[in-house]
């Protein structure tokens, strides 16, 4: 049904430049700039994206289920099936279960939302792991207690940066995977297929650098809106997640600068 | 930052089937406004097979061909990305009379059949199922073309697309585990029925005929009114 599509990139003036820097060997860090900047409204517009806005709404409630009463039946009604904090894994399946549940009510999946959905489940694997003993399966008790550690503004900003860091990578991927297989081949930018991947992984240690700054003001934000004021409900989520990729396209374009 | 409007929802209709002189039944359905066939025959089948269908049998096959008819009508937005594939993940709203409205119509199996769309196209069918009346009845065995009757059967039935995974799939069964394979291939264009039929063939030469049965399947949008 339609698989056999990768599909190609816009024809719009901004692609077309990130084009022409393929083309013309520029640098990593300018042609994710370029990317960044030819991505930003279709990023600003997946933040009124209903099935995004469920998986980021995720991300922030989550610790804070977990360190409330009655965290397995809210798990449930979320859909996450029976006994999903046995395990990281069993987790990790159950609240994707549950964003497969809300997509089905919205009526309507997105490719956004399938983004943000990838990027919390590696967040949240390998922060997870980081928490746990790695000798030993770790109890129900200590998942949900590893879950409920990111409820602190510092703790919160780690979190926040490794989904931002990989989200922002999988959305330049998104664009660029489109484009990277023409610039592949004797006398092109990748001569193999070896150093198109090594482009990828420059580009994702990129990403990762740059995301510092959503670091910098995630935990103060956190610390503010859900501590201090009280006052997270979804539109709050939202404003963040919108000033989170602006940020992003920011520094991507300082770090272009300095490079 | 400013929203898009979503693309609208489809909404379909099925209709009766058109008799066909040719003895084809072609289905067919509404889809926003416009009426689109779908030509459905499946080849190579004993009677013995078919002969006591059930009656939820013919409607899964109905309904099969009517998605693959309702996917096909309905661009995804070209190859260009337009609002980060907004136009790829669609939703239909489908009308569909069924022989077997008890089955069909449970929360439970609605639920599951609509799940399963989902996960394998990335849109959503939501359906509302109708007692099929007398008129749209169609007598099962006009989709289906006969072969001589046989005594053979298969240990295995198997989908056959042409391409290297079901080839090597129907190879490994056939040649290594010994089993007697039905292979299942569905074909909408003349392109790849040719394919279809040369690797069945080239698997029939090289393990014998009696070790497997090639049943294509022809499913075509076609104008409504042809």
């Amino acid at each position: 049904m339609g698989h056999i599509r990768l599909g190609t990139l816009s024809q719009s003036k901004k692609w077309r430049d990130v084009i022409g820097l393929l083309e013309s060997d520029a640098p990593l860090e300018v042609v994710a700039e370029a990317a960044a900047r030819a991505s930003e409204l279709d990023l600003g517009r997946a933040s009124d994206d209903a099935s995004f806005q469920f998986v980021t709404g995720l991300l922030v409630q989550l610790p804070l289920m977990a360190r409330a009463p009655g965290f397995e039946a809210a798990l449930k009604e979320l859909g996450a099936g029976d006994d999903p904090l046995v395990s990281v894994s069993a987790l990790l399946a159950g609240l994707s279960s549950s964003i497969d549940e809300r997509v089905f009510k919205i009526g309507r999946s997105s490719d956004a939302g399938e983004l943000a959905r990838a990027a919390l489940l590696e967040s949240l694997s390998v922060q997870l792991r980081d928490k746990l003993p790695s000798l030993f399966e770790p109890t129900p008790q200590e998942v949900r207690k590893a879950l409920a550690s990111f409820a602190s503004g510092q703790e919160f900003a780690y979190l926040a940066r490794d989904f931002f860091a990989r989200l922002s990578y999988k959305s330049l991927d998104y664009f660029l995977s489109r484009e990277l297989a023409n610039h592949t081949g004797i006398g092109k930018r990748f001569a193999t297929d070896f150093d198109r991947v090594e482009f990828e992984h420059a580009l994702s240690q990129h990403t990762f650098e740059a995301s510092r700054i959503v670091e910098d003001f995630a935990g103060g934000w956190y610390g503010k809106t859900v501590w201090k004021e009280q006052s997270l409900n979804q539109e709050s989520i939202n404003n963040f997640t919108r000033y989170a990729f602006r940020k992003m396209r920011s520094e991507l374009g300082r770090r272009r600068e300095t490079a | 930052m400013g929203g898009v409007a979503k693309p609208p929802d489809h909404t379909v209709r099925c209709l009766p089937p058109l008799a066909r002189r040719s003895g084809d039944e072609q289905l067919r359905f509404e889809i926003d406004g416009k009426t689109e066939g779908i030509n459905l025959k499946i080849r190579n089948l004993r009677q013995s097979l078919v002969a006591s269908l059930p009656e939820r049998a013919v409607d899964l096959i109905e309904i099969a061909a009517f998605v693959y008819g309702i996917d096909a009508s309905v661009s995804r937005g070209g190859p260009v990305d337009q609002n980060m594939g907004e136009k790829w993940h669609r939703r239909f709203l489908v009308e569909l009379p069924v022989r077997d409205m008890a089955l069909w119509s449970s929360p439970k199996v609605q639920r599951g059949l609509e799940e399963t769309l989902m996960f394998l196209s990335g849109d959503r069918f939501e359906f509302t199922f109708t007692q099929m009346d007398a008129d749209g009845i169609v007598e099962p065995n006009r989709y289906f073309d006969f072969e001589e009757e046989s005594s053979w059967s298969p240990d295995t039935v198997m989908m056959f697309s042409g391409g290297l995974d079901s080839f090597a799939g129907a190879l490994e069964e056939i040649a290594e585990r010994r089993n007697k394979v039905a292979l299942i291939s569905h074909f909408s264009a003349s392109k790849v029925a040719p394919v279809q039929r040369r690797l069945a063939k080239a698997l029939e030469d090289a393990e014998g005929g009696e070790m497997l049965m090639h049943l294509p399947m022809r499913v075509q949008l076609k104008g409504g009114d042809q």
